[in-house]
Order: structure tokens, then C-alpha cells, then sequence
């Protein structure tokens, strides 16, 4: 029989697999990918060595199948073996080195007992200083701090929990989600998020949802993490009103999703995509620089309209951000060694101008003549000095 | 850029030619295109077609679709859909010398796979992957799709080079795209 003969077969037993897949039946999903896998070594067999493409794009398919049937170990003997070969061209080399990696993470994972979350939220960081697989240390660290801000925002508001101003996420809620980072294939600067299962669903009660339930909105974090993330990219004046009917937690996440998307300037990096890793039709989110002018004018909408007084000047200070008290409605910031207080910070957010302190920063605020020296500042925007 | 004598877009006997299309398919393709050039013009028209940006002309004919044929056509998504294969398939055999050899699974990112007219089919040594979308609304439109269409293609689980083409009824455009691999 012909390669082509093979690989139609084992094309058709990847589809009853993934069928059963689908289906959450596992087991059976696991037994169609191994014959898919067997199919497509068959096929293997039956090539001439100078079909090259041919040869690395089945070897592959078989290794790839091979980790869907959880057979580790045979999977990474055909990497192994066609990796050993001087036939591979060159895209088929990386994607059997990538799944190789795949497979020892899940051989660990599978040994240490620990339990995630279904879904992953791979997370690129391109352009500007970002080399391939290597970024600045300072950038990866407030990207992933973005991130787990965004997590934590939707961890509360699918358990209802009243909106959080001030203040860090409960113990109790940091329990349910509890992000994980892991090493991803590299291409420009990736890492994949994946949360960990609860121990214990019982830690946290919310007064009016049965425990069952709040299982099964944990087991949502990530796929609605994605869904917000998306809407708030694309679409923030519809679909995300739509499934953020909240105004607070939706005001949040326009926020968090400003500052996790490049600066205008590009400069430190000037792409960013978040995507599902283990669902390939779920369209990537890509924040560019325009990202953050587009949900700026969003929130400036919901912004109170600002009279035209003469008493009233929009101006900019530059300076550290030193300290805030958002509950008390106010930032401090030092201008070449002087304190100054800028009002109005209540409707800030802890995990968005908590990362700024002791950094340089730009706020944009409103110097009120009809206001004494010290209170004359009303802030209307507040970004890092780097991002500018 | 004019042509006095722009050749003929092989819309018609198409499954003669093309592996992947049944004589069945391929009439239903060709009567969901004419239900989309009856929409906007009369045969036969000149379209203009970009392939990987350098452009040409070529001659559109076709037989205005009976009432039937539009009745059975008034899902307008479908219509599009099906009438841009067959001018994207068209297109290929015309500009690339490609024939469509298989219709692609799903998650390919991909609609076709093509292959040069003569080659050997029994392996993917020349298959490539065609992803097609068909629209009524204007260039920049059309434009975006392509963007789209490429994106797409690029991210599909196939290893398979790609083209991405993209039909502009009203606007007459046919753009059609080599998919870099870079991302």
C-alpha cells in the first residue's frame, strides 16, 4: 500500500478521535489516536527517501499523535529516530524538537500528581528590544504581573465577589486561581500561563453560591480570562458590555488591558499576543500600540465631562511615583525631590498603578487655580515615563 | 494596466482539470459564482487579479443564472463562499499552473490543496494549501480579507506552503498572495 493509503487511514482515525474528544470520552479518544499514529507510521515506511517534505510532515503527524494517545514513550522514539536522520527539512526538525519538549512537560506533570485547569493562555512578546526567545527581565516580569492581575479580576468576577479597589485579591481567591508559569517553544518571547486545579474547592465559600458551582466557575478562569481579554481588544464597546455587564469590573479590565498592550512608542516591544495553546481555532488576541489610544478613548468616554472653566488647566507632571492611597483619593509622586499630591485617584486600581511605584511616571492631571497649592491636582492619566 | 486581449478566467468544465472537484461540485460552484457576478454585472467583465502584486487582466464570461438557480442560491454567505473557490481555483490554474488536488480538513488553514498540472499526487512533496474568502464589499475590504486570509493560513496546523486568495466581486479583484512562512 501507498503512503497515501496509509495516511488517509490514520487521517480517519484522527477524526473519530478527535470526535471522541470532543465528546470527553477519552479513553476511546486515546485508542483511535494510537491507530491513527500506527496508520501514519505505516505510511513512514513506505516513502522514498527523497521525499523529504513529505517525510518530515509525517513524522510529525505520527509523533504528534502518538503524545495525544498519552504514549510517551513511543512518541518520542519516533522523534528520536527521524530526528537522527539527515532527512528532515528544517520546519519539521523545530516542530519535533518543540513537541519533545511538550512531552517531557507532561511526562512531568503527570508524575507530580498536580492537576490544572482545562486550557492555556500562550503569551507572545514581540518586537522592539524582545530578541527571539530573550527580553528584558524588568519587561517579562510587569507582562506576567499584567497577566495575573487579569486572572485574579476574572477569577472574582466570575464568583461575584464584590469589586476590589485598594487592595490586593484574598488569600481565599488567590487559593481558587493560582497561576502557573511555564517555559513555551520559543519565537520572539513566549511563556504559557496555565492554572492550577484548587486543592480544594471548599476553602473559599461565597455566600450565595453552592460549592458545586464555584468548581465549576473555577474551571471557567480560562476560558473566560481569553473571552475578556479578547472582547476588551476588539470589540470594547459591545461584546464586552455584553459578557462583562459590570461597569467597575469591566472599567478594570479596559485598564489592565491598556497597560499590558506596547507602549506607542514601540520601543521596549510593539506586539503582544495572547492566545489559547491547545485551541487552534481560537483566533490569537494581538495588542499593538494603537491598543492603548483605542480603550484610552473608551474610558475617557465614561469619564465625567470636563467644564470648560477658566480656573481649570490640563497639564503634565513629571516625576517617581512614591506612594498612594487610593482609598483616601490620592498618588504622591516626587518632582526633583518634592512631594506633590494629585487627587482624584479613587476610580484607580490597585493592580494597575501599584506596579508604577518608585518609577518614573507622566500623569496627566487638572491644575485647579480655585484650589489651595497643595490640592491643586486632579489626576486624569497616569502612564510609566518608559512607555511614552 | 490595460490588455487588448486579457485571457479567459477557466471558470467552465472545471472538473476536468481539477482532481478535487467532482463535475458535480464544480457546476455548483460555477452556478454560486454566477449568482454573484449576476448581483453586481452582465458577462462578460474584465477583473482585475494581483498575484503576489504584480497585475494583470482577465475575461470573466458566464450565463445569467435562472430563477431557479438564484432561488437556490439566496443564502448570499454561501453563494460568496462557493462562488469565490471557483474563482480562486480558477485563478490558480490560470497565474500558477496549479490544479486543485483535495478538499482540506478542517484546522489545516487551509480550503484546497493545489499541486502543479502533472505532478506526481501520491505524497505532499508539491501539494500547497489554498485558503479562499469571497466578498461583495469594496478594495479595502477585500484588502483586509487578504491580511486575514494570510494570517490564517500561516497559523494553520498544516507545514504545507500556502496561498491565500481573496475575491472581490464587485470591485472586480482577484488578489492572490504567497503565504510567507515568517510570522
Amino acid at each position: 500500500m501507498s503512503w497515501l493509503v496509509h495516511h488517509t487511514q490514520s487521517e480517519e482515525y484522527a477524526s473519530q478521535a478527535e470526535e471522541l474528544h470532543r465528546q470527553q470520552d477519552l479513553d476511546r479518544a486515546a485508542s483511535f489516536y494510537r491507530l491513527s499514529a500506527e496508520a501514519e507510521v505505516n505510511a513512514l515506511n513506505n516513502l522514498d527517501p527523497s521525499k523529504t517534505r513529505t517525510i518530515g510532515i509525517t513524522a510529525v503527524s505520527a509523533t504528534s499523535l502518538y503524545f495525544k494517545a498519552q504514549e510517551f514513550l513511543q512518541a518520542k522514539r519516533i522523534a528520536h529516530k527521524w530526528l537522527a536522520t539527515e532527512l528532515l527539512p528544517p520546519f519539521a526538525i523545530e516542530q519535533l524538537e518543540d513537541l519533545l519538549q511538550t512531552i517531557r512537560y507532561e511526562e512531568s506533570r503527570a508524575k507530580s500528581g498536580i492537576q490544572f485547569i482545562e486550557g492555556e493562555v500562550l503569551v507572545s512578546v514581540r518586537g522592539g528590544e524582545v530578541l527571539y526567545g530573550a527580553a528584558p527581565l524588568d519587561l517579562v516580569l510587569r507582562k506576567v504581573d499584567q497577566i495575573r492581575s487579569i486572572f485574579y479580576r476574572t477569577t472574582e468576577l466570575l464568583l461575584d465577589i464584590p469589586f476590589r479597589t485598594g487592595r490586593p485579591p484574598t488569600q481565599e481567591v488567590k487559593n481558587q486561581c493560582d497561576p502557573w508559569l511555564f517555559q513555551a517553544a520559543p519565537g520572539s518571547y513566549q511563556f504559557e500561563v496555565r492554572v492550577r486545579k484548587p486543592k480544594d474547592y471548599k476553602q473559599l465559600s461565597v455566600p450565595g453560591i453552592p460549592d458545586s458551582d464555584i468548581e465549576l466557575r473555577v474551571e471557567q478562569i480560562t476560558r473566560k480570562f481569553l473571552e475578556v481579554v479578547r472582547a476588551t481588544a476588539q470589540d470594547p464597546e459591545g461584546e464586552l458590555t455584553e459578557i462583562v455587564p459590570h461597569e467597575e469590573y469591566r472599567g478594570a479590565f479596559l485598564k489592565l488591558t491598556r497597560e499590558l498592550a506596547p507602549p506607542l512608542t514601540g520601543k521596549s516591544f510593539n506586539e503582544i499576543e495572547i492566545k489559547s495553546s491547545s485551541d487552534i481555532e481560537s483566533r490569537p488576541v494581538i495588542l499593538v500600540p494603537n491598543t492603548r489610544e483605542i480603550i484610552k478613548d473608551v474610558l475617557k468616554k465614561s469619564e465625567p465631562e470636563l467644564p470648560e472653566l477658566p480656573e481649570n488647566k490640563i497639564t503634565e507632571l513629571r516625576g517617581i511615583l512614591r506612594g498612594l492611597q487610593l482609598d483616601d483619593d490620592w498618588i504622591e509622586i516626587s518632582i526633583n525631590g518634592n512631594s506633590q499630591k494629585i487627587y482624584g485617584a479613587k476610580e484607580e486600581i490597585d493592580d494597575v498603578v501599584g506596579p508604577m511605584v518608585n518609577r518614573r511616571v507622566v500623569v496627566e492631571v487638572i491644575e485647579r487655580f480655585d484650589k489651595p497649592l497643595k490640592e491643586k491636582y486632579f489626576l486624569r492619566y497616569l502612564q510609566l515615563e518608559e512607555d511614552m | 494596466m490595460t490588455d487588448n486581449n486579457p485571457p479567459l478566467l477557466p471558470l467552465q468544465n472545471m472538473a476536468e482539470r481539477h482532481q478535487a472537484l467532482t463535475p458535480s461540485v464544480a457546476g455548483s460552484y460555477l452556478e454560486a459564482a454566477r449568482v454573484c457576478l449576476d448581483r453586481h454585472y452582465s458577462s462578460p467583465k474584465e477583473f482585475t487579479l494581483e498575484n503576489d502584486k504584480i497585475e494583470s487582466i482577465a475575461r470573466v464570461e458566464w450565463e445569467v443564472a435562472n430563477s431557479r438557480v438564484q432561488a437556490a442560491w439566496a443564502n448570499v454567505d454561501d453563494a460568496t463562499r462557493d462562488g469565490a473557490y471557483a474563482f480562486a481555483i480558477a485563478t490558480t490554474e490560470l497565474l500558477r499552473g496549479m490544479v486543485a488536488v483535495h478538499r482540506a480538513e478542517t484546522k489545516t488553514g487551509a480550503d484546497y490543496y493545489i499541486a502543479p498540472v502533472g505532478e506526481d499526487l501520491e505524497d505532499l512533496e508539491h501539494w500547497w494549501r489554498l485558503e479562499v474568502s469571497g466578498t461583495h464589499s469594496d478594495k479595502s475590504e477585500v484588502k483586509r480579507r487578504l491580511r486575514i486570509k494570510v494570517e490564517q493560513a500561516r497559523q494553520g496546523s498544516s507545514s504545507l506552503p500556502a496561498l491565500a486568495a481573496v475575491i472581490g466581486f464587485r470591485v472586480q479583484l482577484i488578489l492572490l498572495q504567497t503565504v510567507d512562512a515568517a510570522s
